[in-house]
């Protein structure tokens, strides 16, 4: 926490602020997970890797690459990132089964390399390296083939032309393995689909104009940057991606070590179709937890999220079998509702309710709450009465009362 | 017809829920006998961000019951908290339920009754009235009197008429038919037919209160000269939910 916040958090909204500061991947860790990546996929391409004549990529997905990671409740600097390993190869050239053996054997070498303690963990569809230095990584890594045709095909077969059409988020398309499948060993088409590069065009999207704002101020106030096109993404924060921050803490509070709790691509997708553009965080969070309910198709009954990027997906696919997962998110959302307007609608920034504090985690609050300044005078409280009469009678919204 | 009304409060209940949401985050709605009943604490929040930070600009401990019907019943506001005198002066009845607005006069002033509408204009200016009464003695908004001459100053605002009971109720009259008649009198009393005069005022003024409505508003003026114990259909209605 910077001393320059310090000073800041005198408004509702510095101090939401100061907990997605404090909730955030700090930027030396932000840095050192890209080296990091960007290292094993030197690894990969180097001259006598067993894949390099299918030019792999590496790339982050998930929340890394949406700017929504958080810090786990417990506040360790443990964080999961989740990378993409793509090789130009077709479902001729591999198996589910030898591509995921062809990028393991490549992620084992750089770990034995690289001194791990752990050999890299063969997962239902990733590998996962775990880093044991000062910067605790799990790093899940999710061997792909590029999908783009098959992907086109399937959207436009279930009648989604204009999205099957836009070639920006069909070209990101992949494939992906997974060992549970009896298709797994062998020669197949058939194949399980994503598109983390996708969905991230889709969320960047929902928020295009404050993102640019963003970049603006920052070219502006940076000399390493000529235009708002050479900002990467990763370097400015929006108030979005910091609602959505403040959201997923609250429900890793909730349902701390327990199962079936509302998952972070719902509270996104719901988050990115519920925003409309504010520019604070506070703002932001009322729009959010007003409309996100909305979105969810027949809520009362077979309830569907469809994945923004290939509607024929439904993120809630699992709360027809688990009924607990739909009652949990429903749950979850009644009580953040509750618990950030507790803060944000009945109480001054000063006094924050204890159920935010344990929402928060009251670890995350203790490095906040010294931060908070007092008002330099107590504000006539009766006046702001008054003045919201004016306003109401200057909309020309007053109503009297009357006795029958 | 069980399920229908079933239908409704669902409806209702969802969107009376989606408009506490955030919000008004110590209030609580559920559906109980047939009305959607939201209680807890009604805070009034400033519209000015720079006093927003400061909380809210008070609280009420109240109980409002929705009908199913809602916009057409105008829903039961109880001040439950004791912290308002419940004395006629204060409008609110001694059983605690509070006479808001005049809810004819609300509904045709306004394209939007929606419950969000009528939680940010009738309830909080109601509330902020009394906050401010309380503390400067004066009603921000100002008040109606009490009985048939503030229905009657309200109606003739909602009429754009002047103050004349036989007046309001001639004009109710010519809009409680389905059609205007063209050859009654007209109401500015130029002596000429409608038609030949006024039609034009009154063909907008229908606009604002639909033949229904006239004949609501008719009947609840004409209420008080009836003797004792036939009260209007609306009232009916309020004595009925009186139970909750």
């Amino acid at each position: 926490m910077t001393q320059k916040n310090s000073n800041q958090l005198n408004s509702h909204e510095a101090v939401l602020k100061a907990i997605v500061e404090a909730i955030d991947i700090p930027k030396s860790l932000d840095q050192i997970a890209r080296d990091r990546y960007a290292s094993i996929g030197r690894w990969l391409d180097r001259d006598n890797s067993g894949i390099r004549q299918f030019d792999p990529e590496i790339y982050p997905q998930g929340s890394f690459l949406l700017g929504t990671v958080i810090r786990p409740v417990g506040d360790a600097d443990e964080f999961d990132i989740d990378l993409v390993c793509t090789l130009k190869g077709t479902k001729n050239d591999f198996t589910m089964s030898s591509l995921k053996v062809s990028v393991g054997e490549e992620i084992k070498s750089y770990a034995k390399k690289n001194g791990f303690i752990k050999e890299p963990e063969d997962g239902r569809r990733c590998w996962t390296l775990e880093y044991s230095d000062k910067a605790n990584f799990h790093m899940d890594i999710l061997p792909a083939l590029p999908n783009a045709e098959q992907y086109r095909l399937m959207l436009e077969e279930s009648g989604h032309t204009i999205l099957a059409t836009d070639e920006k988020i069909s070209e990101k398309a992949i494939a992906i393995t997974d060992k549970t499948l009896d298709n797994f060993d062998i020669y197949s088409d058939d194949w399980p689909v994503s598109n983390p590069k996708g969905f991230a065009i889709w969320f960047k999207s929902c928020q295009a104009n404050v993102l640019n704002e963003r970049k603006q101020l920052l070219m502006e106030s940076d000399v390493m940057y000529a235009s708002v096109d050479q900002v990467p993404d990763h370097k400015v924060k929006t108030p979005l991606q910091q609602a959505i921050q403040l959201l997923k803490r609250h429900r890793d509070s909730m349902f701390d070590g327990k199962e079936n709790k509302p998952i972070s691509v719902i509270i996104t997708t719901l988050a990115g179709h519920s925003y409309n553009n504010e520019t604070t965080i506070t703002e932001t969070l009322r729009s959010l937890l007003k409309n996100m309910g909305g979105f969810i198709i027949n809520p009362e009954g077979e309830s569907w999220i469809p994945n923004p990027v290939n509607p024929i997906e439904n993120f809630a696919d699992k709360w027809k079998e688990t009924p607990e997962k739909k009652q949990n998110f429903l749950k979850w959302l009644e009580k953040a509702q509750r618990d950030f307007g507790l803060y944000l609608v009945s109480n001054n920034y000063r006094d924050i309710p204890e159920e935010l504090k344990e929402s928060i985690t009251q670890e995350t609050m203790s490095n906040v709450l010294p931060l908070i300044v007092a008002s330099v005078s107590t504000p006539a409280i009766i006046s702001f009465g008054e003045a919201e009469a004016a306003t109401i009678i200057s909309k020309g919204g007053a109503t009297k009362p009357w006795r029958k | 017809m069980a399920q229908v009304r079933e239908k409704q409060l669902q409806q209702l209940l969802s969107t009376v829920k989606s408009v506490i949401a955030f919000d008004q985050p110590k209030l609580s709605a559920v559906i109980k006998n047939n009305h959607v009943i939201v209680e807890g604490c009604f805070s009034i929040v400033s519209t000015n961000d720079s006093h927003k930070k400061h909380g809210v600009i008070a609280e009420f401990l109240v109980k409002i019951i929705f009908s199913p019907l809602y916009p057409t019943d105008e829903p039961r506001v109880l001040e439950t908290g004791n912290c308002i005198k419940h004395t006629l002066d204060n409008h609110i009845n001694t059983d605690g339920s509070c006479c808001i607005v005049v809810w004819e006069e609300w509904i045709t002033t306004n394209s939007d009754n929606s419950v969000q509408a009528y939680f940010d204009g009738p309830l909080k200016n109601f509330f902020l009235s009394q906050h401010i009464k309380k503390t400067t003695g004066e009603w921000p908004f100002g008040e109606y009197p009490h009985g048939k001459e503030g229905l009657l100053d309200a109606f003739t605002n909602v009429l754009e008429c002047s103050k004349n009971e036989t007046k309001v109720l001639y004009l109710l009259r010519i809009l409680s038919k389905d059609r205007l008649r063209g050859h009654w009198n007209c109401p500015c009393k130029s002596g000429k037919t409608i038609r030949k005069c006024c039609l034009d005022d009154l063909v907008r003024l229908r606009t604002k209160v639909p033949s229904k409505m006239a004949q609501i508003m008719s009947n609840r003026l004409q209420s008080y000269d009836r003797k004792k114990g036939n009260i209007s259909s609306h009232d009916k209605i309020t004595a009925k939910q009186g139970q909750f």
